[in-house]
């Protein structure tokens, strides 16, 4: 479960402030499909940052499962993201010179663990697991993407937090991968906080936000989400 | 994290840039090779020149003309006439004095370069007039035949005793002894061949020539003092014990003084100096020596590790991204870190391991190949061991910014870099 009371973030800290979140709060259960949406330059990666734990906010609470991590040290943080977070990006962003296995393994490598057993079930629940061996420049977009998912999946987070999944694919490839998004969300319960442009990606969700210039402006709900 | 993943990371890092991992160790293999060549040779050096002047032993003094501090060329000065040479005459008053208690043997020297002929052959070679007793106190023995004895030196016989090199030469597949040679147009019998004694730094021991002193002083050198003294170079002078050094060397500078009529306040017009005396100065020559080049071959290792540095500084930045993508999946500063220096340290470690090889490799080409001219290479454990560990050490120093640079990285814009 995500809490986030009152966020904010100002950048540059010195002459020219950029006020990123101007007072944000949400709640987020567990189990859910959320959209995060907007423009740019609206704070939305700002606010996916913040729920990823890679940046902190500057003022306001944050509380993950319980746990408030606004304040939290550098290493801990790390532990989160390692633990409880799995991240999809636009572009992928898989280690390029290595292989489909290696790249979702690398989750467990520092959580300390390193199975080969784990990172080739994640393989298999997005279907790549013929490929394991294959480097990124081998695969197609999709199965990148796919690639990415599995290691996001590997340590069994809590949330996957998907910043434009679909931006870089082509539509078949962008429905392929939502559907996986989709049957995670239904079958495994984990929550999935999903940030596009997107209108179709969106509207996949149980609940879109809109935010705009550093405030959520609007929240729709689509579907209940299945309790 | 274990330290076993960061290892395999770190290694395909580098497989994955071969080229330039290559390149970046060259320059650490490089300078370890060469701190461990100069250091040996440098060491090789001191070995040898050591092991010859202790070979004399240590309670052995030598006696030279001149004043302290005064040119060593001031021996040919004095035997040009001036009064302050050395003459067997004094050498005689040592030896006979009652004063002198701790003297033991005392041998006479006059050295000079002369030609010896040979038949066809004719080589170049120092001509040392002795004593009998020289060749005990220097430890010269007679290989084949008989050396001269105090019946030749009365007689002051033509007769010569020949280094092994110099009977080579010239009497190449003909055994050389009784045979006879020539020097300045006179006939010399050739009695005994002096046992082979190597080199030292490229120079001969065994390219030399001994005669009776007084057919060398009667024949060769004819010099005369305006008193009618004869001339010689040196005294060897081997005190009654190790013990006795001190002491003998008072009592030769008390004869030598009164014998010159030196007064009180003036300088004595001889040195005498011990072969410990040597052996210390030699010492420190060929350690200060041996410091200099291994300073030189120091900056190349030290230009090797800015070598590691800029290579790694590239890596990171390079790498900007995977740095990103590591950190977004749970990696904390310190395993970034980690994964960079041990990368630094791998680089180091075999840089490091490649140049003690090829160090070793031609420090042991140049001892046998320098054997000839007596330049060896001595290679301790403990060159090896500074050469590796200052290596190494370089190596980590310049993987420690790098490291920090990426450790130091935030991780939103690393995943940003393009």
């Amino acid at each position: 479960m995500i809490e986030i009371e009152n966020v904010t973030k100002v950048y540059g800290m010195g002459a020219v402030e950029v006020h990123a979140l101007r007072g944000v709060s949400l709640r987020i259960e567990q189990g859910e499909m959320v959209a995060l949406m907007g423009p740019s330059g609206s704070g939305k990666s700002t606010l996916m940052s913040i729920i990823g734990c890679l940046d902190q906010p500057t003022s306001g609470a944050y509380v993950l499962d319980g746990l408030e991590v606004s304040k939290l040290t550098d290493n801990r943080l790390a532990e989160i993201r390692n633990r409880k977070i799995g991240f999809v990006f636009q572009t992928f962003n898989l280690l390029p010179r290595v292989s489909a296995i290696a790249n979702v393994e690398l989750p467990l490598i520092y959580s300390g663990v390193r199975g080969k057993r784990q990172a080739r079930e994640a393989l298999e629940r997005v279907g790549l697991l013929g490929r394991a061996s294959h480097g990124p420049a081998q695969l197609s977009g999709g199965e990148q993407q796919r690639v990415a998912i599995a290691r996001a999946l590997v340590n069994h987070p809590a949330i996957i937090l998907a910043d434009e999944p679909t931006g870089n694919l082509d539509s078949k490839a962008g429905e392929e991968i939502m559907a996986i998004f989709e049957e995670l969300n239904r079958k495994e319960r984990i929550t999935i906080l999903l940030v596009t442009h997107d209108q179709d990606v969106g509207n996949m969700a149980q609940r879109i936000i809109r935010l705009r210039d550093g405030m959520i402006i609007k929240e729709e709900i689509i579907r209940e989400a299945d309790r | 994290m274990k330290l076993i993943d960061s290892l395999v990371m770190a290694l395909k890092a580098l497989a994955a840039n071969k080229l330039r991992s290559a390149l970046t160790l060259i320059g650490l293999v490089v300078g370890v090779s060469a701190v461990i060549i100069l250091m040996s040779v440098g060491r090789g050096v001191q070995a040898s020149i050591t092991s010859v002047v202790s070979d004399l032993g240590s309670d052995v003094l030598f006696v030279m003309p001149g004043r302290p501090g005064e040119n060593p060329l001031s021996a040919s000065m004095a035997a040009m006439g001036k009064i302050d040479a050395l003459t067997w005459e004094d050498a005689q008053a040592i030896e006979r004095s009652a004063d002198a208690s701790s003297v033991g043997a005392v041998a006479s020297v006059v050295t000079t370069m002369v030609e010896v002929v040979a038949g066809r052959e004719s080589r170049l070679v120092e001509l040392d007039g002795t004593t009998p007793n020289f060749s005990e106190i220097i430890n010269y023995a007679v290989d084949r035949g008989i050396h001269f004895d105090q019946g030749h030196m009365r007689s002051r016989a033509n007769v010569v005793v020949l280094g092994d090199k110099v009977a080579e030469t010239l009497f190449e597949d003909s055994d050389a002894l009784g045979q006879y040679v020539k020097i300045n147009s006179i006939k010399f019998r050739v009695i005994g061949i002096l046992e082979k004694k190597g080199s030292v730094m490229g120079q001969s021991q065994d390219d030399v020539v001994l005669m009776p002193l007084t057919t060398a002083l009667a024949r060769i050198t004819q010099g005369l003092t305006p008193q009618g003294q004869h001339i010689i170079g040196s005294m060897l002078i081997k005190a009654t014990g190790p013990g006795e050094v001190d002491d003998a060397k008072e009592q030769i500078t008390d004869i030598l003084r009164k014998r010159h009529r030196l007064q009180e306040d003036e300088d004595s017009d001889f040195n005498i100096s011990s072969f410990e005396e040597i052996l210390a100065i030699v010492g420190t020559i060929t350690g200060v020596m041996t410091l200099f080049l291994a300073s030189i071959a120091g900056v190349s290792l030290v230009v090797g590790g800015i070598g590691v540095m800029n290579i790694m500084l590239v890596s990171v930045k390079d790498r900007t991204r995977e740095i990103g993508i590591r950190r977004a999946v749970g990696a904390k500063r310190r395993d970034i870190m980690l994964q960079f220096l041990i990368e630094s340290a791998t680089l180091s470690f075999s840089g490091g391991l490649i140049g003690l090889a090829i160090g070793w490799g031609v420090a042991q080409v140049i001892s046998a190949v320098g054997k000839e001219f007596g330049i060896g290479a001595t290679i301790s454990p403990d060159i090896v061991v500074l050469a590796f560990s200052v290596s190494v050490g370089v190596g980590l120093f310049s993987g420690i910014y790098p490291a920090t640079r990426a450790a130091r990285l935030d991780p939103i814009e690393a995943l940003r870099f393009e």
